[in-house]
């Protein structure tokens, strides 16, 4: 694939999506990593007792899930992160989370070429569960 | 007026604020390949420039460098533990938000240090009355003093 150039982006224009699809067990494995173990993540009985259906996804790893969707789009070595947020709205359970973004600005400021996106995360309703966004400076090829 | 445990929510309010910018002693870790690389691994990534040493060594970084929320990496036993209080007659917490503002790139070999502080503390109502907000910020810089990054996260006890 060949790199995007800053100016073939558009404001408005959509990354491609991403899906995953987190298991319970590659939520044991980012507890493990993340050295995350709080009961919500792994522990359905407890989770059942408060009145949810399953262990809920960490939001760390879904926010790692939207970073990867931009990272798809625009690798490291094309472009640099600077910023980025989300605000978890809904709990997330495992299953399939689909993740997007799209261009709500595109700026040039001191020399620097930024971009900053709007992302979300989805469940397979099209809910969204998880809303951010992420700022990028293009870097010299 | 909502009372919990005789607590009314702006006295735990109050007694939360009494942590407010006390920095936490910085904690010092390590960054080794092997954790970058597990990272990118269990988290299914498949961007080689996180976790392909070969690869990488031929781009622009000279070697692997770290995956954007490799940042969270630094937060334990900093948050929650020594950043919030979560010590008031609230039965739930839950973790609201994340930002994130990033400075140099991570790479094996670095030494990092993290800060923490708790930076605000609000109530908000909501649908089901008053909420308690705390917010707690992670600084880090590596082995020459250079900014790597600031983790802001919000919590909300009801």
């Amino acid at each position: 694939m060949l790199p995007l150039i800053f100016e073939e982006i558009a404001e408005g224009q959509d990354i491609p999506p991403l899906v995953r699809e987190p298991s319970s067990q590659d939520l044991v494995k980012f507890a493990a990593v993340a050295e995350d173990f709080s009961r919500q993540h792994w522990d359905r009985a407890y989770m059942e007792s408060l009145g949810f259906p399953d262990v809920i996804v960490h939001g760390w790893l879904t926010l790692t899930y939207m970073c990867q969707a931009v990272t798809a789009w625009l690798p490291p070595d094309h472009a640099r992160i600077l910023r980025y947020e989300a605000r978890h709205k809904r709990p997330i359970f495992p299953g399939r989370i689909i993740l997007g973004g799209r261009v709500a600005r595109k700026t040039e400021e001191n020399g620097a070429r930024l971009l900053d996106l709007d992302l979300w995360a989805q469940d397979a309703e099209g809910q969204v569960m998880t809303s951010g966004a992420i700022r990028l400076q293009m870097l010299d090829p | 007026m909502t009372i919990h445990d005789g607590m009314t929510i702006e006295e735990m309010a109050e007694k939360v604020r009494k942590s407010l910018y006390i920095k936490t002693e910085p904690v010092i870790f390590e960054v080794e390949k092997g954790a970058i690389q597990r990272y990118a691994q269990y988290t299914g990534e498949t961007e080689r420039l996180f976790f392909d040493e070969d690869h990488a060594r031929k781009g622009r970084f000279g070697g692997i460098i770290a995956p954007p929320t490799f940042l969270s990496w630094f937060l334990k036993g900093i948050v929650p533990d020594r950043v919030f209080d979560y010590d008031v007659p609230l039965p739930t917490v839950l973790h609201t938000d994340d930002i994130v503002e990033h400075g140099d790139y991570i790479r094996p070999g670095d030494r990092i240090s993290a800060v923490g502080e708790l930076t605000d503390v609000f109530i908000r109502e909501g649908r089901n009355g008053p909420m308690l907000f705390e917010t707690g910020d992670v600084t880090l810089h590596n082995q020459n003093d250079a900014f790597v990054g600031l983790v802001r996260t919000i919590s909300v006890l009801f």
